[in-house]
């Protein structure tokens, strides 16, 4: 039942995915405007399908269908209901549906959302290009990665349940589908850039049109990406958030390009400029989600995360491969015609910050790339097996990153087209005093150390300079001064800024120790004293737990545990942590269970400031919705073209340049 | 990949438009086709093709990723220690007394790296012992077993080799120096030591007794050729 | 805000750099110590990988390999075997996958020579690129044909998109 429910969904979806994008593409190149009317019941139609199969997975998993070979697998009837639920997105079969859900979703939304230009060929091929993608991946569902594969279970049979790491935290349930509305909402924008390429259309229309559904896409990978790292700091047992995993490079890949793109479609708004950079941007982020999902689906690089390999790693390299080509065949086609005749006056200006802002992120992007699959390049020339860790990533990035930081800082006080030092020696005189101001704290806290006071130091000019624009912007306009895209984006400016602060501070202020502690015994570790009460075994339907009761500094008790899952045989630990504004106090029992005595090994991580980086998640997800309002309206569509540098006074934000008559 | 810049590098193009946008008439849209880029290739092109052939390349050492993706699961790889002299071996056995490796010199010793948590461990065992078995009598190939994983398993080694037979010296490893000494990365591994203590191969996973039998007849036979 | 006159302003800038100076000549250089072995222990356990998990370093892993190779680390930090040299042995036996950190020598140290590469290539062209354009600004520039005809097809453009945002 739900087996031949669920593959009548994905049956439908590709189908209509397929439908719409000849029907449509046929009726663009045939020039037949009605054709292009059919996408909104194709998309209708795609969306129906794939919500059925949706929902059929959903309920097998429920109701423990072991019919299904994916409930088999990844369900159980020891696993509790949540559990159950998200094990959906924990094998590959269901990763493949829900991206398949999203995408139908967005299609649907975008020509839902653009119904009255439906006979604009640029939104035409750009439905297109997204009923392809679409079509690729229900055609995966019905191949290799079909979710509704049957078997036949014996007797008394019950599966083994996810994968134990995957059923520890209930931040399961978001982390995964926020990630995917992010990777697949860069479809929209893609799709828009390959309408744009098709059509030839150099306007900057399509971008106004689309670049709230970038900054969508963008806030859901960011989210995604936090919360990935939350799950992983909560889960994985060593008090890490961020490993330079292949399968972490892979989410941040896109998450570089894109935002590398998000800054530098404005200079296009503003003046017309950089529109083939743009388009290649949107297209290597798109580009850059499937190559993602291929490193981490194929099995070609290991991880810890890769929770779901599969045979789809040729098709998704072949799919990658196309779009490539796609792109890089269009953007050599059409691109030397869509070049624009402008040009940056000066590099102090705020298009001279955001050109360089943008080589840093293309800068950062090739660097994650490349130590990410530099083994394969290596093995591939030598039969050499190397490894490259995160002390490679740490070491290139962070120079980057504090060049990042010190721009964070100096391009939102830059007015367009020209700055004078004055200027400059104006509006960052406040922010350098914060900067001060925050190194001088951490001194007198007693932090000590080069790399972390430089941090804190860029980090405090950074979030100076953003918090002078808010203050800035809401004294001129209110709340308004909140929303907006500029005046969201410090916000996100804010949340970085203290990602950054709370990284350099918690990596470089890490205490690490392990204790064999008696019941009754206390260790030491900076601050922080941690008793050991005692062990107790829980047993519950799905795992028995050895719970340790360790006391931190005289207060509440936290309790670290072993979990033994019934199923696997596995037993995997579950941290415990005491988190506060300042620092974290990160227990694990290690595995190696207290003999006669009662002795436990308890590890204990003492870091500084991780709550910031949450906070820091949270603020940029805030800033994103923000900006995401309308701000104040532009009555006239973007200057195309550049303007004399002596026009305008150095207006701070929010105008138009450029005198425009007609 | 920044193209712009090199778009029109000595055009001043802002008086121009200044000029335009001052003119309130717009003309008509030029036709399309005469704006066809001039046959020499401009700079977009131009990087085009640049990112093409890198992302080809790229796409190269990925299809050689898949193809080649399969060989990790390959029983006998090369490690490190082929060729080199045994790391000794010199520690107290489960029953109290102690072996060294260097007391077999001279024979062929299948060193074999177990613990009872590991599924392939406890299946592989019954044909140790009948490897063991088979050469009992001469003694020329012989087992040692060195117990993985911590001070903990000891007791559950003894347990297990109780329940299971095996009749030959196995070594406790508490520190997991000897783990490090050859090398183990995940159990069970065994290591080939010729009589001469040299290092001849590491099987990673269970083993077989005739697939033992088998490698060392082989590499005797050639040894003969060869004398 | 308020506003500052110029002198004071500089002066204010001045008494900025100077706090900064003074913060980083205090605390801005580490705690002097020498790292204790147990700090020497954890660096180098973050250094190798576990052979026997994916990915994952062997101070993150609780894997018996990862157990090990901790314990052989802290066995040579204790007999005061140099970082380097213990770096070297656990390479020897587990080979140089186990590295983290990429070798640098033969094709391996590309991984630390491209990026560096790329990135003075990438910011020295941007930085011709924006003298280049400077310089232009002065001549006034003489249109051509082509640009005349870029300029007339965005305002084309413009027009379009105009009547668009007013149709909606």
């Amino acid at each position: 039942m739900n087996a031949a429910l669920g593959t009548a969904g994905i049956v439908l979806a590709f189908v209509a995915s397929l439908s719409g994008m000849v029907t449509v593409a046929h009726g663009l190149v045939r020039r037949r405007r009605n054709q292009a009317t059919l996408m909104v019941p194709y998309a209708v139609l795609g969306l129906a399908g794939a919500v059925l199969a949706f929902a059929a997975m959903e309920r097998a998993l429920i109701q423990r269908d072991f019919t299904i070979r994916f409930v088999a697998e990844h369900g159980s009837h020891k696993t509790p209901l949540l559990f159950e639920i998200t094990a959906l997105w924990s094998g590959l079969q269901g990763s493949i549906l829900l991206w398949g859900l999203v995408l139908a979703g967005y299609i649907a939304v975008i020509v839902w959302r653009f119904r009255d230009r439906r006979s604009d060929p640029l939104l035409g091929w750009a439905v297109v290009t997204m009923f392809a993608v679409a079509t690729f991946f229900f055609g995966l569902m019905l191949g290799p990665a079909n979710p509704f594969v049957r078997f036949s279970p014996p007797l008394g049979f019950d599966g083994q349940g996810p994968n134990p790491l995957l059923q520890n935290h209930p931040l399961m349930a978001f982390h995964p589908p926020l990630l995917y509305l992010g990777y697949v909402g860069f479809t929209v924008p893609f799709a828009f850039a390959i309408g744009a390429l098709v059509t030839g259309r150099v306007g900057e229309g399509w971008l106004v049109a689309t670049r709230r559904w970038t900054l969508f896409a963008w806030g859901f990978l960011t989210a995604g990406i936090v919360l990935g790292a939350w799950w992983s700091y909560e889960v994985l047992g060593w008090a890490g958030y961020w490993a330079w995993d292949p399968v972490e490079n892979a989410s941040f890949l896109p998450w570089l390009t894109g935002t590398a793109y998000l800054h530098s479609v404005m200079i296009q708004e503003r003046r017309g400029m950089l529109r083939v950079w743009n388009l290649s941007l949107l297209c290597a982020t798109f580009s850059l989600t499937i190559l993602g999902t291929f490193l981490t689906r194929s099995g070609v690089i290991q991880s810890v995360h890769a929770f779901s390999e599969g045979s789809i790693g040729p098709l998704l390299l072949g799919f990658f491969a196309v779009i490539v080509l796609v792109s890089v065949g269009l953007i050599g086609w059409r691109g030397d015609r869509l070049r624009s005749p402008g040009r940056i006056d000066s590099p102090l200006s705020r298009e001279g910050a955001f050109l360089l802002n943008n080589v840093l992120f293309a800068a950062f992007a090739f660097v994650v790339l490349l130590g990410t699959v530099f083994p394969l390049i290596v093995e591939a020339l030598q039969d050499r097996r190397v490894s490259v860790g995160p002390q490679y990533f740490n070491r290139m990035s962070m120079p980057i990153g504090f060049v990042l930081l010190f721009l964070m800082a100096i391009a939102p006080v830059l007015p367009w087209r020209k700055a004078s030092g004055e200027l400059l020696s104006q509006r960052l005189l406040w922010p350098a005093w914060a900067a001060v101001a925050v190194v001088a704290v951490a001194a007198a806290v007693g932090a000590r150390g080069f790399v972390p006071f430089i941090a804190f130091a860029l980090g405090g000019f950074a979030g100076g300079a953003a918090l002078r624009q808010v203050v800035l912007a809401t004294r001129r306009q209110g709340w308004r001064g909140l929303v907006g895209r500029a005046n969201g984006g410090m916000i996100v400016h804010l949340g970085v800024v203290l990602i950054a602060v709370g990284m350099a501070a918690s990596s470089a202020y890490l205490r690490d120790s392990e204790f064999s502690l008696a019941p009754g015994q206390s260790a030491t570790l900076g601050d922080h004293t941690v008793t050991y009460l005692g062990l107790q075994t829980v047993e519950r339907s799905e795992k028995r737990s050895y719970v340790a009761a360790v006391q931190i500094d005289g207060g509440p008790i936290y309790e670290p545990s072993i979990n033994l899952f019934r199923s696997t045989g596995q037993s995997v630990g579950e941290p415990s942590v005491r988190s506060s504004w300042k620092d974290d106090v990160y227990l694990t029992l290690e595995q190696q269970l207290p003999g006669d005595d009662g002795v436990a090994v308890i590890r204990v991580i003492v870091q500084p400031l991780v709550v910031w980086l949450w906070i820091g998640g949270a603020l940029m997800a805030l800033g994103t919705v923000l900006a995401a309002f309308p701000g104040r309206r532009r009555r006239r569509p973007t200057d195309p073209v550049s303007a004399p540098a002596d026009a305008p006074p150095a207006s701070d934000r929010g105008r138009v340049p450029a005198e425009v008559a007609g | 990949m920044i193209d712009e810049p090199t778009a029109t590098p000595a055009a001043g193009v802002p008086p121009l438009a200044t000029a335009a946008l001052g003119e309130a008439p717009v003309g008509p849209q030029p036709d399309e086709e005469l704006q066809e880029p001039a046959p020499s290739m401009g700079p977009a092109r131009k990087a085009a093709i640049a990112a093409g052939v890198v992302v080809l390349a790229l796409l190269a050492v990925f299809l050689y990723g898949v193809v080649a993706g399969g060989d990790d699961d390959a029983i006998t790889g090369p490690s490190p220690l082929d060729g080199e002299l045994a790391p000794a071996i010199d520690g107290v056995t489960l029953d109290g007394s102690r072996y060294s490796l260097d007391g077999d010199r001279g024979s062929w010793v299948v060193v074999n790296f177990f613990a009872t948590w590991c599924p392939p461990c406890v299946q592989e065992h019954p044909e140790l012992v009948l490897f063991e078995q088979r050469h009992a009598a001469i003694g020329d190939r012989r087992v040692v077993s060195v117990v993985y994983g911590g001070p903990a398993e000891s007791e559950k080694a003894r347990a297990f080799f109780d329940r299971n037979g095996g009749n030959w010296p196995v070594v406790i490893d508490p520190s997991g120096s000897l783990s490090v000494d050859y090398a183990v990365a995940k159990v069970p591994e065994s290591i080939l030591v010729a009589p001469t203590g040299i290092v001849l191969g590491k099987i990673r996973g269970g083993v077989t007794a005739d697939e033992l039998d088998a490698i060392i007849d082989d590499v005797e036979a050639r040894a003969g050729v060869a004398s | 805000m308020m506003r500052l006159g110029r002198r004071a302003r500089r002066v204010l800038w001045a008494l900025a750099l100077v706090c900064l100076a003074i913060v980083f000549a205090v605390a801005g250089r580490g705690d002097g110590k020498p790292p204790t072995q147990a700090e020497r222990v954890e660096a180098l356990s973050r250094q190798f990988a576990c052979p026997e998990c994916s990915g994952q370093s062997v101070a993150a892993s609780n894997a018996p390999a990862a157990r090990n190779i901790r314990g052989a680390v802290a066995d040579m930090v204790a007999q005061g075997v140099p970082d380097e040299q213990i770096r070297g042995r656990i390479t020897d036996r587990f080979g140089e996958e186990v590295s983290l950190v990429p070798a640098s020598d033969g094709v391996v140290s590309l991984v630390w020579i491209v990026p560096v590469v790329v990135a003075v290539v990438a910011v020295v062209s941007l930085g011709l690129v924006l003298v280049r354009w400077r310089r232009t600004i002065g001549e006034g520039g003489a249109a051509s044909e082509a640009d005349r005809a870029l300029v007339e097809r965005f305002l084309a453009e413009r027009q379009e998109a105009t009547e668009y945002e007013t149709l909606r």
